[in-house]
């Protein structure tokens, strides 16, 4: 926290107490269970969890309790009671009357408790087992019939559900409710029958139905994808970041013997708190999907990829960049310390400037607002749990960033934050967020938001990439931002984008927010880098840098993590006249043009840094240490080797080192306003509107299907009245066509704009770029 | 349930009956049940989209409690009382012979459809023992003969009438339009009261100066119910005096007058309402809990059937004096011509510009809805009756906050007992004095006990706080056959059960206390010498693990295991030590648990092994029970019929 925090900072009161005979200061509004815990005392409990409201319903948690000299007549439930002045607390350690309390609720706790130790999950883990031996008796006394239930019963195709074993804590319930909005498992009978539920044809499909499985004190709740495949003293765990989106989640990944077994979420109170994502927690499966590449290969005459040795394949790749005008598409995957890597080794083994990170659809107008306004800042959660009103661009939080989402929620929930979101139609998630909705059809951005005038200092504007695909719309957002004063943040979809952008893997970016035309930067860094010049001439973007390729000006590519058809369905065949050197991890659509592909390390095996959309750093090491594997970076050091032009990179420390040692630059870009003109729809047509659902065909989901069975189903969006002219109902099938192809879905009706349809960018029998190419703009919609 | 425009319009009206639409659940599940017998998954979904939350918190609601039916029942569904009182005078012997007369089992339908069975817990009518309801109309003073004779009547299509309802049964279906909010227009048909509910205004009006009849007064009168009726009696005179009343006045009065709440905890009413904050800016609330479900409780329920204005003229000077222009009574569902008669007198009290705007030109508001429950003790709590009827499910609330700052829909709210509230009016009429002239130095007032059980002549008494269970007992005819009494509850089955020594307690909030007791609802519930007390406190216990509403372990866990070990006992299956163990259980339950439910969970037991270890040890050495049901049935041939 730096000195201007501490100072904005209001003076907490503190409150004294005493806890089994020591003081404790706390401050106000502690619960007496927290404030035992600072004195290292672990009352037992199992409903109470720091991050959700008090129930006071397990009661294990109970003690004595004397204030203003009056005792409690009974013992009160800590979890409960917030701490007064003078207050004296007596817990099982110095109270007999506590201690005999907690132990005869944990005996009533385990006497319908099943014992399936053995063959449940969470033995070894488990807080009830843990407070069974320190807080309950040795045996005991119950020698009659346990309720039990059919187990486990799936309320999800991820979450099991053995009720038998579940002590009615809600902390699931309360969770679903409370932080995500989702209540889809409620607690139902009265009793001892009491169990917690689905209703049964709308099964647990909440993107954070994992973290129940995280919080639930017993086997409850387990993940179907870890059921019955380990134990806690099987695994190790190693502290991670998550290498899906930007949020920028802490994690815990729990490996053995080399492969990993499951993840958590971790604890940071800053970022994602105790939370985390369904995608985050259990899309890992693809680091040991069958078409992982393990050897260099190389294309031969015959045109097949066969294995190579690393020596081999190094000279091939550094020939035909030599040999080339060469370009880099770095992906929006890397970590930190790569893509300085891929951004060093662009500048000084190829000499040019046409690097771009961005694998999607982008604009000039993004990459000049991205080097002028966001790189070398920070936004973070705290202004969003501090602002009087946010407003989303381009941006569907739940869907593109669900920690982010969750932030917004608890303020949405906690004091009514003012939401605005600029979009065709008002998702699950804006509506959750009781967000105001502008209508507005994909195009049309820049005009709707250059009406908005409501905002303030203390507002934010968020900023999706896809507002990239709008003209003049961000040129609009900054304009808002510089009238109303609001911090404008820029939340990609990606987790290395920003990483990407600070390390200068952009044609008009060098590492630490230099501006390429900015000769001072560059002298700065070339000093830096030990180097007599640096490419001068601002370079080419990805879509720019694919045309020249295709007009046989640029003959070489250098590729990271890219798919080409997150771009144009033609890519890959464009692609392929250069000459590419791939690093990859999996067989892909580019590694299946490539004449060289090195194999690199997934995010698991090596170590790195993410920096997420707060521009908040995150380093882990590897949790699977030993892996055979290597950070791109060190392959590319390798390569720049053999091309006679070191980076001088052998390390993932090498190069977080020496980023951290570049500073940042004082000076920016200036941006340029670019306006925007509706798009224009023929008559009979639809205005194609899309973005990607969080869970979807994406292949680092693959080979998790227990997670895919909860996605969204695919549906087209359309008004009723658009329903109506086409005859169908809701659940009819419609047919979405360009000339290019066609897409046929059911179709969904909504309050849309009239003109649009929207459908899911990248999900089954929705893959919008692959059939139809294009994002938005003019379609057919006919009845199937 | 497929929708019609129809249908649309009377779910928005009950909707449209709350501040907050969420509350609208539990009418529209009964209106469900209306259309489909039961609640169908599909209704579930309507009911979710209509108030726009996940059919998940739709089905926990329609979950928990037990009015609301999974399977199809029959055209007539049939309740047999079958808690401790109404069980042991011949309730268990009706049930029992019912099931085998119509060949089904507990919660079974007949195979034409036209009549189901469930034992039911306590209706609110134990005067009347052995209770059977139909379709939650009244059949008072049952046999297993005359319980045939009416399912049978139900099979021909010509079922008898209720005994304190309309002319006709109505059918499930109907019925459950009702508890719907949906006036049927059958409020006038039935009796005003029955023998049982009249017997203290008889006797105090044959002489007898112990008595105080006040809020019964009218009972005897045919029309007793309707607002002509009221106002003959000087009704709604108390509203025009208390509307020139400053509302702070008010409240002094009733602080003055010393009454305290009626309801069980006999929290002094006045001091209550004072703990509303004023000039708050906030909405309040003013409800009234008629949930009457505590075994041995019948006194609200009467009184709503023969005198419903008098409530609504005491809850009009409550709100005013709190300043709430939003008030609802809560009221259990399982009496249905209560709820009618009750709903009938609301609308005629608004048809007279009692109720709605500018009551009697005053400038006050005050809108009065009737909200039904549906079967859940635990909603007489009355952070789980808020919950209820904000729309979730019944389960009781952190305090602090309390009511009183953050009650329903998180605004200050008083929540008072039915008997509490009708007591207002009189207060304001005849003055804060002449109330605490009655009763003893702190229970001031007059009350209505409930005398039931192997008394000669069960029935309300309404006198002043203090009387002796001995006096009672004597103008209530005696025990029955002369049988000496052995225990008896003072204010229903959650207070220590007393016996024959206390006859002389004066029955006042301190006199119960000091004995060991609490004075609760002055349900006072007689057993004499052929009872059972084991099977007594068993089917109590029984009753808790049914109404558990299971947010807490103490509870949830702990009647499961004290219902199980008092089995045992009762079938003198155990040994000595069990005796220790059980009270060691009540020690972990009472006091440990989220509210007092669990506590009323264990005081028959601590107090029944107090008074009668020697019984239970008796269940031990014979293998069994030394008492026969028979002898404390009312229906043996040694009892009053058959």
């Amino acid at each position: 926290m730096s000195t201007q925090e501490i100072a904005t900072e209001t003076a907490v009161e503190m409150i004294t107490l005493t806890i089994d005979g020591f003081e404790v200061s706390v401050p106000k509004g502690t619960l007496v269970i927290r404030a035992a815990e600072k004195l290292g005392i672990q009352i037992p409990r199992f409903c109470d969890h720091p991050l959700l409201d008090p129930v006071g319903a397990c009661r294990q948690c109970l003690v004595e309790i004397e204030v203003n000299g009056r005792k409690f007549p009974k013992p009160q439930a800590s979890c409960t009671i917030p701490v007064e002045p003078g207050m004296i607390v007596n817990t099982q350690l110095t109270s007999a009357v506590a201690d005999k309390a907690q132990q005869g609720v944990m005996e009533l706790l385990l006497i319908n408790h099943p014992l399936d130790c053995p063959v449940c999950d969470k033995g070894g883990e488990c807080p009830l087992q843990n407070q069974a031996m320190s807080n309950g008796r040795e045996e005991s006394r119950f020698e009659g019939t346990k309720r039990t239930f059919e187990k486990p019963i799936n309320i999800s195709s991820q979450v099991l559900l053995d009720r038998e074993r579940c002590i009615l804590c809600a902390r699931c319930t309360r969770f679903s409710e409370q932080i995500a909005g989702d209540p889809f498992i409620t607690l139902n009978e009265r009793g001892a029958l009491q169990q917690v539920g689905i209703y049964e044809k709308e099964p647990f499909e909440s993107y954070f139905s994992g973290n129940t499985v995280q919080i639930c004190p017993v086997g409850a709740l387990t993940g179907a994808s870890y059921r019955f495949r380990a134990r806690p003293f099987d695994l190790i765990s190693t502290p991670s970041a998550c290498e899906h989106c930007a949020s920028g989640c802490d994690m815990r990944t729990d490996v053995r013997r080399g492969k990993t077994l499951r993840r958590l979420a971790g604890d940071d109170a800053a970022v994602n708190e105790e939370w985390n994502c369904d995608k985050g927690r259990w899309a890992f499966k693809y680091v040991n999907a069958k078409d992982r590449i393990t050897n260099p290969l190389i294309r031969d005459e015959s045109g097949q990829l066969r294995e190579a040795s690393w020596p081999e394949a190094l000279a091939l790749a550094a020939k035909g960049l030599k040999q080339n005008r060469s370009a880099v598409l770095v992906g929006g995957r890397a970590t930190l310390e790569d893509a300085y890597g891929y951004s060093k080794f662009a500048r000084i083994a190829l000499n040019t400037n046409d690097i771009d990170f961005r694998s999607r659809l982008t604009s000039k107008e993004e990459k000049n607002f991205l080097a002028s306004h966001i790189v070398g800042t920070q936004v973070s959660y705290k202004d969003l749990d501090r602002a009087d009103h946010v407003l989303l661009l381009g941006f569907e939080a739940e869907e593109e960033s669900p920690i982010v989402f969750l932030r917004l929620y608890k303020q949405v929930k906690k004091r009514e934050l003012k939401i605005t979101a600029v979009a065709p139609f008002a998702s699950r998630g804006n509506k959750k967020l009781k967000a105001e909705l502008i209508s507005t059809p994909a195009g049309s951005e820049a005009s709707a938001i250059s009406k908005i005038s409501n905002l303030s200092n203390k507002s934010v504007i968020i900023i999706g990439e896809r507002l990239s695909e709008s003209s003049g719309a961000i040129s609009a957002a900054v304009a808002l931002a510089t009238n109303s004063g609001a911090k404008l943040a820029w939340i990609p979809r990606r987790a290395g984008e920003r990483g990407a952008l600070e390390a200068g893997a952009l044609s008009n970016l060098l590492p630490g927010a230099r501006p390429v035309s900015d000769n001072a930067a560059r002298v700065d860094l070339q000093a830096a880098w030990g180097v007599s010049s640096l490419p001068s001439n601002p370079g080419l973007d990805s879509d720019e840098i694919v045309k020249e390729v295709e007009k046989g000006n640029i003959g070489a590519l250098l590729v990271g993590g890219v798919d080409p058809l997150d771009i144009s369905p033609d890519y890959q065949a464009i692609m392929e006249k250069a000459f590419i050197v791939s690093l990859e991890i999996r067989q892909s659509a580019v590694t299946q043009i490539a004449d060289v592909v090195l194999p690199v390390a997934a995010v698991v095996e090596k170590s790195g840094t993410f920096i997420n959309w707060e521009s908040r750093a995150k380093f882990f090491e590897a949790a699977v240490p030993d892996s055979l594997t290597r950070s791109d970076v060190r392959i590319l050091s390798m390569l720049a080797d053999e091309m006679g032009s070191s980076i001088n990179l052998p390390t993932v420390s090498s190069a977080r080192d020496e980023f951290n040692s570049l500073g940042t630059w004082h000076n920016r870009e200036s941006f340029t306003t670019v306006s925007g003109e509706a798009t224009k729809i023929a008559n009979g047509k639809a205005n194609l509107c899309s973005w990607r659902l969080l869970l979807d065909s994406g292949s680092m989901q693959d080979g998790e299907n227990n997670l895919a069975g909860t996605a969204h189903p695919s549906v087209a969006i359309i008004s009723k009245s658009r329903a109506d002219s086409l005859g169908v109902a809701n659940g009819d099938q419609i047919k979405i066509s360009t000339p290019r192809g066609e897409i046929t879905l059911a179709c969904q009706i909504d309050s849309i704009d009239e003109d649009s349809v929207w459908v899911p960018r990248n999900s089954i029998n929705s893959k919008v770029i692959e059939s139809l190419g294009i994002t938005s703009g003019e379609v057919s919609v006919v009845r199937a | 349930m497929p929708l019609t425009d129809s249908d649309n319009l009377v779910m928005d009206s009950i909707i449209n009956r709350y501040p907050r639409s969420r509350s609208a659940i539990m009418p529209l599940l009964h209106l469900a049940q209306s259309k489909d017998g039961y609640v169908t998954p599909e209704s579930i979904e309507v009911i979710a989209k209509k108030l726009n939350l996940e059919s998940a918190e739709v089905s926990a609601v329609a979950t928990f409690y037990t009015q609301y039916k999974r399977g199809p029942v029959g055209e007539y569904h049939v309740g047999v009382c079958t808690n401790t009182l109404c069980a042991i005078m011949g309730g268990d012997e009706i049930f029992e012979s019912l099931k085998e007369h119509l060949g089904v089992e507990n919660n079974g339908v007949t195979q034409d459809g036209k009549v189901s069975i469930e034992h039911i817990e306590c209706n609110a009518a134990c005067d009347y023992a052995p209770v059977v309801m139909a379709n939650w109309e009244f059949y008072d003073n049952q046999s297993v003969e005359s319980a045939k004779d009416l399912v049978d009547s139900m099979r021909q299509g010509n079922p008898i009438a209720p005994t304190r309802g309309p002319d006709k049964l109505p059918t499930w279906k109907e019925n459950s339009a009702l508890l719907a909010g949906i006036n049927d227009g059958l409020a006038n048909q039935g009796v005003s009261a029955g023998k049982p509910t009249l017997l203290g205004l008889k006797i105090a009006q044959s002489g007898n100066k112990k008595l105080t009849p006040e809020l019964t007064k009218s009972y005897d009168q045919k029309d007793s119910f309707t607002l002509d009726g009221y106002r003959r009696n000087g009704g709604y005179k108390a509203i025009e005096k208390a509307l020139n009343m400053s509302p702070d006045d008010v409240i002094q009065a009733v602080k003055d007058s010393g009454l305290r709440g009626r309801g069980g905890a006999g929290f002094p009413t006045g001091m209550k309402w004072g703990f509303i904050p004023q000039g708050d800016n906030k909405e309040h609330y003013f409800v009234v809990n008629a949930d009457e479900s505590e075994p041995g409780t019948c006194k609200d329920t009467p009184l709503m059937l023969a005198n419903p204005h008098v409530l609504i003229e005491g809850i009009i000077i409550g709100s005013y004096a709190i300043r709430a222009k939003h008030a609802f009574i809560y009221i259990r569902g399982e009496v249905a011509h209560v709820i009618r008669r009750v709903q009938q007198a609301i609308e005629d009290a608004y048809k007279a510009g009692l109720l709605g705007k500018n009551i009697l030109g005053k400038g006050f508001d005050l809108d009065l809805v009737l909200h039904v429950g549906a079967g859940a003790y635990i909603c007489g709590e009355e952070t789980a009756l808020l919950d209820s009827l904000e729309g979730f499910r019944g389960q009781p609330r952190l305090r602090p906050p309390f009511p009183a700052i953050a009650g329903l829909y998180a605004r200050p709210t008083v929540v008072n007992n039915v008997e509490s509230v009708a007591s207002v009016p009189a207060i304001i009429n005849n003055g804060a004095q002449w109330f605490s002239s009655l009763g003893t130095e702190k229970s001031k007032g007059f009350t209505l006990y409930s005398l039931s059980g192997h008394v000669k002549n069960p029935g309300q008494f309404e006198a002043p706080l203090g009387i002796t269970l001995r006096e009672l007992i004597d103008m209530a005819g005696g025990m029955r056959n002369g049988n000496k009494l052995k225990f008896w509850t003072p204010g229903g089955s959650s207070t220590p059960i007393f016996t024959d020594e206390h006859l002389d307690i004066p029955l006042d909030y301190e006199g119960v206390a000091a004995a060991g007791s609490m004075l609760g609802t002055k349900a006072l519930q007689i057993f004499d010498e052929t009872t059972s007390v084991v099977r007594a406190v068993l089917r109590w216990t029984e009753f808790y693990k049914h109404e558990s509403c299971g947010k807490c372990t103490p509870c949830r866990e702990g009647t499961w295991w004290l219902v199980q070990i008092l089995k045992d006992l009762d079938a003198g299956k155990g040994e000595q030590a069990d005796l220790e163990k059980l009270l060691d259980l009540c020690d972990n339950i009472a006091g440990r648990s989220f509210c007092a439910l669990a506590d009323g969970a264990a005081s028959p037991i601590i107090s029944s092994i107090k008074y009668f270890r020697e019984e239970y040890l008796e269940h031990l050495r014979i293998g069994g029970s030394p008492f026969s049901p028979a002898a404390s049935s009312l229906l043996t041939s040694d009892g009053v019929k058959v």
